[in-house]
């Protein structure tokens, strides 16, 4: 086995670690657009802590990549949908409350698992910042494990539905290139397949069983596998998630 | 919190009679020698109908913050000012969740409340019926609006004769603390950034300051219901509670070198407006008239109400998916 | 529109009932009251606790079904605890 360019594996932390970041921010914007449709008072609250704490980890993993050769200010304020490395999973909006519940779930699953592979980073500040983000990301499934409680208890098909349709993009994003530099180097602590599996695993038995199955594989038209996906972010997310105002920027 | 602007707010005329009227003046005499109640067993059933009208018009106005700081939530320039605007709303709508939740002991539900009353009855202040346009309107908002919500909270807190409910207020008198000193910091900053950021925060002051006046209702002399004061359910009248305010963020406001229209009269030993209330808002130009009006058309201009007033609440009993998104 | 809620239920859930939060920031601070929390199931109950009753950094949370309280000093009065 080859000892991986020390180039190749900073670049792939950093595509790694911005893939995270990016996807974080949507997420971030998903609990903002839909607090509205919150299904009581102490949810708006719940909505709103949750956009608060994923706005943090995407601006914490942000000031992170500055170590990396990043740099901040441009990272916040790329004008162009196709520099962000936002999960597929994320694009399209909520059709209904069970559709956004299973993709908040899947989302919130699968960057906390993607995390976790750095929780033994020999980057100690790394390890504690993804230690941090998986503290706040345990409120954020409960409250999923919450919803979906609540629909299994109601016989609610939707949501299993809504699920099954999302989950191949969320399977999609855990794609490896040929080889898992990152995890190869003793930089991630478990092969990206294998936490594929377990996020997989995790998501079909959270259905009791009671599962459709997975569906086709998303597609791999235009995957771009520096940023884990395929295509561009549309545009109407763009105009939603993009940082305005920069007459009022903070320097 | 009782105020001229509650237009559709209805107490009951009460007139107490024989061992009723009795039972009134003492208990009247005891929260004015600072008893405090502590069960709904204790009221009279004015004494409950005005608590519960201050509280429903206080939840009321915390839950209008979700509309009012939702533009500069999308608006906002950088992470970390995203940060502080959905924070600080997610502080206003536990705020919210104290006080409704209080409101469920006097037999209201709740989800019935937000999700089922008519959106033309939820009651708030001419005030917080706008949108906030960006940022830097919205640090404005909490240095002065927030102030004021600051100030009548506060007065409850230290003065209303429910326990149970001054007592819940710790926990939202301890936070808007910070959404105001929020406020201070970023005002300051934008007033010294550029001259742009500064040309801004003038406007926000000029367009917010006679708003927030607004906020402590009409002038004592004015007023007919004084049976939030007579049963101690809040301490201070409107004019001191306006006063408060003054004296608290006219200072801020000129050692920054911001203009605001008051200023402390040393004659009187109190501060004073430098224009003549009321004045009516062009709503189409968001500009304050130079000149007074009549309390009619004050009157009227709050009953109607901001543009926010009820599709605000509408809006949180309406489902928005799919393409409604993005 | 959204869904209606019946009776004591929120929208597109069952039934839900009250929760009392106790919290403490250090392990000097006894564990107090802090508020209410109305949740269909426990797991909301925590989720909504935690981001509603957020005015400290909690050491440690906990939240216990209303209807588990039995009054002492109020005898025969329903489960209640009034804030703080």
């Amino acid at each position: 086995m080859t000892t991986p360019d020390k180039d190749a594996l900073g670049e792939a932390l950093r595509n790694d670690l911005l893939a995270l970041a990016d996807s974080k921010l949507v997420l971030a914007n998903w609990y903002t657009t839909c607090v509205h449709n919150g299904r009581s008072l102490p949810d708006f609250a719940a909505l709103l802590g949750m956009a608060t704490a994923t706005f943090g980890h995407t601006r914490a993993l942000y000031l992170y990549l500055v170590n990396l050769g990043c740099d901040y200010d441009g990272l916040e304020r790329r004008a162009q949908p196709a520099a962000f490395c936002s999960m597929n999973l994320l694009d399209r909006p909520p059709e209904d409350w069970e559709d956004f519940i299973a993709t908040v779930y899947l989302a919130e699953l699968a960057m906390w698992t993607f995390a976790s592979g750095f929780l033994g980073h020999p980057d100690r500040p790394l390890a504690g910042l993804i230690r941090k983000i998986g503290e706040e990301s345990y409120f954020h499934l409960k409250y999923c494990q919450g919803w979906q409680s609540i629909f299994t208890e109601t016989g609610n098909r939707r949501y299993g539905a809504a699920l099954a349709a999302r989950l191949p993009a969320a399977l999609a994003w855990f794609r490896a290139q040929e080889d898992d530099l990152l995890q190869a180097a003793g930089q991630r602590d478990l092969p990206l397949s294998t936490l594929c599996q377990s996020y997989r695993a995790e998501v079909l038995n959270s259905l009791g069983g009671a599962s459709a199955g997975d569906g086709p594989p998303a597609s791999l038209d235009g995957w771009d596998p520096q940023r884990r996906r395929a295509g561009t972010m549309p545009q109407r997310l763009f105009e939603i998630i993009r940082l305005k105002d920069p007459g009022a920027v903070l320097r | 919190m009782e105020s001229r602007q509650a237009v559709s707010h209805k107490e009951r005329p009460a007139a107490p009679v024989g061992g009723a009227a009795d039972h009134e003046i003492a208990l009247q005499v005891r929260v004015k020698s600072g008893y405090k109640l502590e069960s709904e067993t204790e009221m009279t059933a004015r004494y409950r109908d005005v608590l519960v009208q201050t509280m429903l018009i206080a939840a009321d106005l915390e839950l209008s913050t979700i509309t009012m700081y939702y533009t500069p939530l999308l608006m906002a320039p950088t992470l970390e000012t995203k940060m502080a605007v959905a924070s600080a709303m997610q502080d206003e709508l536990g705020h919210a969740q104290v006080m409704y939740r209080m409101l469920e002991d006097f037999g209201y539900n709740t989800n019935q409340l937000i999700f089922e009353r008519d959106p033309t009855e939820f009651r708030t202040f001419y005030l917080t019926q706008h949108e906030i346009k960006d940022y830097i309107q919205c640090v404005v908002y909490m240095l002065l609006g927030d102030r004021a919500g600051y100030t009548t909270t506060r007065d409850l807190e230290e003065a209303c004769s429910f326990g149970p409910y001054a007592r819940s207020l710790r926990k939202v008198n301890f936070e808007e603390k910070f959404h105001v000193a929020h406020g201070e910091r970023w005002t300051r900053f934008y007033w010294n950034h550029s001259a742009e950021t500064r040309q801004r925060v003038q406007e926000a002051i000029d367009f917010v300051f006679p708003n927030a006046v607004m906020w402590f209702g009409t002038p004592d002399h004015m007023k007919k219901r004084v049976d939030q004061l007579t049963y101690k359910i809040r301490g201070q009248s409107n004019d001191e509670l306006r006063q408060r305010w003054l004296a608290e963020v006219v200072p801020f406001c000129e050692s920054v070198g911001i203009r605001v229209p008051a200023h402390f009269e040393p004659a009187l030993g109190r501060y004073v407006l430098d224009y003549q209330v009321p004045i009516l808002l062009d709503e189409e130009t968001g500009k304050w008239s130079d000149t007074p009006c009549t309390w009619e058309a004050q009157f009227a201009q709050w009953k109607k109400g901001g543009p926010t007033k009820v599709s605000g609440f509408q809006r949180l009993q309406e489902d928005h998916w799919g393409a409604d998104l993005w | 529109m959204k869904p209606k809620h019946i009776g004591r239920a929120e929208l597109g859930g069952p039934a839900t009932k009250f929760y009392e939060v106790f919290a403490r920031a250090t392990s000097e601070d006894v564990l107090a009251h802090v508020g209410s929390i109305e949740a269909p199931n426990d797991d909301l109950a925590q989720v909504r606790a935690w981001y509603v009753y957020d005015q400290l950094p909690w050491k440690e949370m906990c939240v216990v079904p209303t209807e588990a309280f039995i009054s002492v000093t109020e005898r025969g009065a329903r489960g209640k605890i009034r804030e703080m």
